[in-house]
C-alpha cells in the first residue's frame, strides 16, 4: 500500500490509528494490533509476497535464539550460526533480487551457457532489501551482545514488519527501537510532531517529486535530447529523488511519531555538501551506517596498515551499496564512482580542506554537485548504453543542438517548482531559527504548520485525480 | 507566545487535521454506501483494485478537489493538468500522439463501395479538432498533437468523396477560438452553424438538388443563450479555476416554421412539433446540479445508436443516413430544416444492429459518414458491418396493414404482429400511426418474445396519439429459440382496460448470411 494512496489516507491510516488509540495497552495488544495492520499494510501489495517476509522473521528469529544460547558456551558454534544466517540473508535477497540479472548476465556473456542455464523471471517482492537489511543487522547485534535476543516472535515481527519503514526504510536498527516496542510512551507532543511530519513527507512527495518526475521521466524516456533538455532532465530527477526519498523518510518518522516510536533521520540536507564524503554523511544516512557498521568496521575500516587495504575496503563497501541498489550494470557502475570519489577524497583529504576553508565551499559544493547529477544519471538510466546515450546529449558529443523549443517550455512550466525544490532543499529552518532566536520561531513555525495543512489538501486533489506516483525506492 | 499555548494551538492544529481525515474517510464510506451506481465488484480484477476505484468514485468533495487542484496547477503557471493542456488562446485541449489506422480507410472505401453498388451517394466528412490546420495554437515547445496529420493522411488515402470542414471551422487561431468551446473539445453551436450551409451545399450538390434554399441565410435562424456558464468535458478534468468555463453559450433555433419529429428509441424519446419542442432537449437547457455534471453541449442531443430527425417542411424531400460521432449532433439539427429525413447513427453504441443493416432497412438516398480526425485512430468507429456480416437479404415484402388489439382485462394483452422470427434476423417495425382506441396510455409495446424460453428478448416502443410514422429496428438474438413479434397494448404489464389500433404496419424481416467473417475489420 502507498502512503500516498487514497485508501491509506482515508482508510488504512484512520482505522489503525483509531483502533491503537481505543486499545490498551495491557498485554501489548496495541502491538498485535499494529503487527496485524502492518501485515494486512505489506499484503495489500501483493498478498503471496507476505510469507516470503513472515518466513525471512522466522528464519531470524530462530537463528537469533541460536546464536544467543550458543554465544557464551561455543565461540565456533555461534560464529557457524552466524554465518549461515548471513548466507542464509544473503540467499534470499540474492535470490530474489539478483538471480534474473545474474542469469541474464552469465547467458549475454556465455552464449554457450543458454542451453544451461534458464532465464529465471522472478518478481522482486517490494521493499525486500530493508526487511533483509533490518533482520541480519539484529542477528549480528545478538550476536555482538549488543542487544538481548527477542524472545516473542510477534515482537520480532513487529520490529522487522512495521508498516511505516517497512518498504522503504529508514533502516532501523533493533536497539534504537527494543525498549520502545516494550514500552513506550505516546504523548500529544509527539503525536503533533508525528503528523507534521508525516505531512512534511506526504507535501514533498505529492507537490515536489511527482512535479518533477513528469519533466524527468520525459528527458530520460526521449531519445534525442539537447544539451540543456539532457541537463534539465538530469536535475530534474536529481531533485526528484530525493523529495521522493526524503518525503518518505519523513512519512515514516512522523507515523512512527504518532504510535510513539522514534526511527532514525535519513536525510540532512544532502544537496548542500561541500564534497562526496560529506554527501554520505547527509544522504541516506540509516544505509550509510548500516555499511560502515556491519561491513566497513569488520573489514577493518579506516584503521588499517596500508593505503591499498583501505582502498580495498571502501570499493567492497561501495560496490555493495551500488548492488543493494539494485540488481543492474548502472547501480554497480553508480556505487563503484562512489567508491573511486570517496577514495580520491580520503587519500587527499580534501574534504578537510574544504571544511576548514570557506572560499572553497562553493567550488566545492559546485563540484560535488556535478558528480552527485552524473551519479544520479546512471542510478536512472535503465542500462549503461542509455547511461551513455545521456551522458553523450549532456556534454554535446550526440546533442540535438544545445537548446530546444521542449526545454524552454519544460523550463517555464517548472520555474516555480524548480524554485520550491531549491528552497526545500536549504536548510532554511535551522537556519531561521539560529537568525531570529526561540522567540520569533513559535510564530514562523504556526505559519510552516498552517502551510503544510492547506498543502496537504493540494496534494489531496492530485490523489483525487488518480495520479500515479510511486515511490522510487519501492524497487530497492 | 508562551511555549505553553504555542504546543496547545500546534496540537489543536493536528488534532483538527486528524478530525478532517477522520471526516474526509467517513464521508467518503457513506457515499460509498448511498450511491446509486456502485463500484461494480466483478469488473475489479482484485480487492485492491476494487477499493482503490470506489475511494476514487465516492471521494468526498472530490469536485473541490478538482477545483483546488486545477487552481494550483495554474498559479504553478504551469500549461498542462490531469492530461489537459491550455493553449495559446487559453482554451484547453488534450494532445493525441495517436497515428492513423490504415484500415479504417479501407472500411471507409468499402463502405463507399457498398453504397455506390446500391445507388447511394457516399461522402466523407471530416469535422474539425480543437487544433487549427497550421498547429499555431499550440505553444511552442509543448507536445505535437498528431489529429491534423492523420487527417490529412485520412484524406489523401481515401479514395472515395470526401469533404474537410477544417479549414472552413479551424483554419486559423481565431477561427478555433471562435468556433469552439473553450472547455470542451467539441465545436460550439456557432462553430456547428458556421460548417452547416457549406455541408448542406456539399449534400445538395450529390443529391442534384437545388441549392438555393432559403434556410440556409443566416438571417433565417436565430439565437438563444444557455443562460449560464458552461464546463465542457475538457473542463470537468481540470476544474473551472485552471482554464476558466465557457461563458454566453448560444445556440441556434429557425425562425421559419418547422414540423419536426425525433425519435431516439434507446432512451425512449419521441418528440413532436417545431423545432425547438423536438429537436432541442429541454433537460440538457436546465441548470445542471453542478458545473462538474453540465450537459450543456447536449442541447441538440447527445450519442445514442439510432436517432430519427424527420420535418416535414424541409426544403429537400431526401433522406440521409449519417454515421457519426460526437461532433454532429448541433450540425444535424440545422441539417434537419434542409433535408427530410436524418437516420442517425452511432456504431459505437448500436451493437446489435450495423451501419450496412440500417442502410439497407432505411433505404437513404444518401449516406454520409462524419467523424473528427481523433476518430481516424479508433477500429470500433469504423466497423460498418461491412457485407460479408450484414443481414442482407429481406424475406419478403409486406404490404401495409392495421392491426387492432381489443379490450382485455390483462396486464398482458397483446398480439401477435410477426411468428416465426428466425435467431440473427433484424426487424423492421415501420407504422403510420398508434391511435388509443380505449383506455389511456401514452405508448404501445413492440417485443420480440421467445415462445419456448417465455421471455421477452428485446422490446421497444411506440408512442400512441401521434399522427407520424414511426420505425423501429429490432435484431433478434442468435441463440436458437421461437421468436415472435409481439404488439403491447400499452406498457408492458399495464394493458388492462386498453385498446390499440396500430395503422399502416409494415413489418419486414432481414435475415442473417452466416459463417462470414468481417475480414477487413
Amino acid at each position: 500500500m502507498l502512503f500516498t494512496s487514497l485508501e491509506f489516507l482515508f482508510l488504512f491510516l484512520p482505522i489503525t490509528v483509531g483502533v491503537y488509540f481505543a486499545l490498551p495497552f495491557r498485554w501489548g495488544i496495541k502491538n498485535y494490533w499494529l503487527l496485524g495492520a502492518s501485515i494486512l499494510f505489506y499484503a495489500w501489495g501483493e498478498p503471496s509476497f507476505v510469507f516470503i517476509m513472515l518466513a525471512s522473521i522466522l528464519f531470524n528469529y530462530f537463528a537469533a535464539l541460536l546464536v544467543s544460547s550458543c554465544r557464551n558456551r561455543s565461540p565456533m558454534a555461534t560464529k557457524f550460526f552466524l554465518a549461515a544466517t548471513v548466507v542464509g540473508n544473503l540467499a534470499v535477497i540474492g535470490l530474489w533480487k539478483y538471480a534474473n540479472f545474474v542469469t541474464f548476465s552469465l547467458r549475454a556473456v556465455f552464449p554457450a551457457l543458454q542451453g544451461v542455464i534458464p532465464q529465471t523471471s522472478f518478481i522482486l517482492p517490494i521493499g525486500i532489501s530493508f526487511f533483509t537489511f533490518q533482520a541480519l543487522s539484529y542477528v549480528i547485534d545478538v550476536y555482538r551482545g549488543t542487544v538481548r535476543v527477542q524472545r516473542n516472535p510477534f515482537y520480532l515481527a513487529l520490529y522487522i514488519a512495521l508498516f511505516p519503514q517497512l518498504i522503504a526504510g529508514p533502516i532501523v536498527r533493533y536497539p534504537t527501537v527494543c525498549s520502545q516496542i516494550e514500552y513506550r510512551r505516546v504523548s500529544l507532543d509527539g503525536f503533533t510532531s508525528g503528523v507534521f511530519r508525516f505531512l512534511l513527507g506526504f507535501n514533498k512527495k505529492m507537490l515536489l517529486a511527482n512535479t518533477f518526475a513528469i519533466v524527468a521521466d520525459e528527458c530520460f524516456a526521449s531519445g534525442t535530447q539537447s544539451v540543456a533538455g539532457s541537463w534539465l532532465g538530469a536535475i530534474c530527477y536529481t531533485f526528484q529523488i530525493f523529495f521522493d526519498f526524503s518525503g518518505y523518510s519523513d512519512m515514516a518518522i512522523g507515523l512512527g511519531r504518532i504510535f510513539g516510536f522514534q526511527f532514525p533521520e535519513n536525510f540532512n540536507y544532502p544537496y548542500i555538501s561541500r564534497s562526496v564524503t560529506e554527501f554520505w554523511r547527509r544522504w541516506h544516512m540509516s544505509l550509510s551506517s548500516w555499511f560502515r557498521d556491519y561491513l566497513y568496521f569488520p573489514l577493518g575500516g579506516s584503521r588499517v596498515d596500508s593505503k591499498w587495504r583501505l582502498c580495498f575496503n571502501l570499493m567492497v563497501v561501495w560496490f555493495a551499496t551500488g548492488v543493494w541498489h539494485g540488481a543492474n550494470w548502472t547501480f554497480i557502475l553508480w556505487g563503484t564512482l562512489y567508491g573511486v570519489l570517496i577514495i580520491a577524497e580520503k587519500l587527499t583529504g580534501l574534504p578537510k580542506v574544504i571544511e576548514s576553508d570557506r572560499r572553497l565551499a562553493i567550488p566545492g559544493w559546485l563540484v560535488t554537485m556535478f558528480f552527485v547529477v552524473v551519479g544520479w544519471v546512471l542510478f536512472r538510466s535503465d542500462d549503461l548504453g542509455a547511461a551513455g546515450r545521456y551522458f553523450g546529449a549532456m556534454f554535446g558529443i550526440c546533442a540535438d543542438g544545445l537548446v530546444d523549443e521542449r526545454t524552454t517550455f519544460c523550463a517555464s512550466q517548472m520555474l516555480v517548482v524548480l524554485c520550491a525544490g531549491v528552497f526545500a532543499s536549504l536548510p532554511l529552518i535551522p537556519a531561521i531559527k539560529q537568525r531570529f532566536g526561540v522567540c520569533a520561531t513559535p510564530y514562523l513555525s504556526l505559519i510552516w504548520h498552517s502551510l503544510q495543512i492547506v498543502l496537504f489538501g493540494v496534494s489531496v486533489s492530485y490523489l483525487a485525480m488518480n495520479a500515479h506516483n510511486p515511490f522510487i525506492y519501492f524497487n530497492f | 507566545m508562551t511555549n505553553k499555548i504555542y504546543r496547545k494551538t500546534l496540537a489543536s492544529m493536528s488534532l483538527i487535521w486528524v478530525a478532517a481525515v477522520g471526516l474526509f474517510a467517513s464521508m467518503t464510506i457513506c457515499n460509498y454506501a448511498t450511491a446509486k451506481k456502485k463500484t461494480s465488484r466483478s469488473k475489479a480484477s482484485t480487492l485492491r483494485s476494487f477499493v482503490k476505484t470506489a475511494m476514487l468514485q465516492n471521494l468526498w468533495c472530490k469536485e473541490d478537489f478538482l477545483t483546488l487542484n486545477g487552481g494550483w496547477v495554474r498559479a504553478l503557471g504551469q500549461r498542462e493538468c490531469n492530461g489537459i493542456y491550455r493553449l495559446e488562446n487559453g482554451h484547453l485541449s488534450d494532445l493525441t500522439d495517436l497515428s492513423l489506422n490504415v484500415s479504417n480507410v479501407t472500411n471507409t472505401m468499402r463502405l463507399a463501395d457498398f453504397c455506390g453498388r446500391k445507388g447511394v451517394e457516399f461522402v466523407f466528412l471530416m469535422c474539425p479538432c480543437k487544433i487549427d490546420v497550421n498547429n499555431e495554437i499550440l505553444p511552442a515547445g509543448m507536445p505535437v498533437d498528431a489529429r491534423n496529420a492523420i487527417a490529412n493522411e485520412f484524406l489523401s488515402k481515401a479514395k472515395c468523396r470526401t469533404f474537410d470542414l477544417r479549414p472552413i471551422v479551424a483554419g486559423t487561431k481565431e477561427e478555433v477560438t471562435a468556433n469552439f468551446f473553450k472547455t470542451d473539445h467539441h465545436w460550439n453551436f456557432t462553430g456547428a452553424f458556421k460548417a452547416f450551409p457549406a455541408v448542406a451545399h456539399e449534400l445538395l450538390n450529390m443529391l442534384e438538388a437545388d441549392e438555393a434554399v432559403p434556410q440556409l441565410r443566416n438571417k433565417s435562424w436565430r439565437t438563444s443563450n444557455l443562460g449560464r456558464s458552461f464546463l465542457g468535458s475538457r473542463g470537468r478534468r481540470t476544474g473551472p479555476l485552471f482554464g476558466g468555463m465557457d461563458d454566453n453559450v448560444a445556440y441556434y433555433l429557425p425562425k421559419f416554421a418547422t414540423d419536426c419529429l425525433l425519435s431516439v428509441p434507446a432512451r425512449r424519446i419521441f418528440r413532436c412539433g417545431a423545432f425547438s419542442e423536438s429537436f432541442i432537449y429541454p433537460e440538457y437547457i436546465r441548470p445542471p446540479v453542478s458545473v462538474y455534471k453540465d450537459p450543456g453541449y447536449g442541447v441538440y442531443g447527445g450519442d445514442y445508436p439510432l436517432v430519427r430527425m424527420t420535418n416535414s417542411k424541409a426544403a429537400v424531400r431526401k433522406r440521409i443516413l449519417v454515421v457519426k460521432d460526437s461532433y454532429a449532433p448541433p450540425l444535424l439539427a440545422y441539417l434537419s430544416s434542409v433535408f427530410a429525413e436524418l437516420d442517425i447513427v452511432d456504431v459505437r453504441y448500436s451493437k446489435d444492429v450495423s451501419a450496412i443493416e440500417f442502410i439497407n432497412c432505411f433505404k437513404p438516398d444518401l449516406v454520409c459518414v462524419m467523424y473528427n480526425p481523433r476518430a481516424l485512430a479508433m477500429t470500433s468507429m469504423f466497423k460498418f458491418g461491412l457485407p460479408e456480416t450484414a443481414r442482407l437479404s429481406c424475406a419478403g415484402k409486406e404490404s401495409a396493414r392495421s392491426v387492432n388489439i381489443p379490450v382485455r382485462e390483462n396486464r398482458y394483452n397483446y398480439v401477435v404482429a410477426h411468428a416465426g422470427l428466425k435467431p440473427g434476423s433484424l426487424v423492421k417495425v415501420a407504422v403510420e400511426s398508434v391511435d388509443v382506441v380505449a383506455g389511456l396510455c401514452d405508448m404501445a409495446t413492440v417485443a420480440v418474445y421467445d415462445t419456448n424460453a417465455k421471455k421477452i428478448v428485446k422490446w421497444e416502443i411506440l408512442r400512441t396519439g401521434a399522427e407520424r410514422p414511426q420505425v423501429l429496428v429490432m435484431s433478434v438474438p442468435q441463440t436458437p429459440g421461437n421468436y415472435n413479434l409481439l404488439f403491447y397494448a400499452g406498457e408492458h404489464g399495464a394493458t388492462e382496460g386498453n385498446a390499440i389500433r396500430f395503422n399502416g404496419v409494415v413489418v419486414q424481416e432481414f435475415e442473417a448470411l452466416k459463417n462470414k467473417k468481417e475480414n477487413a475489420e
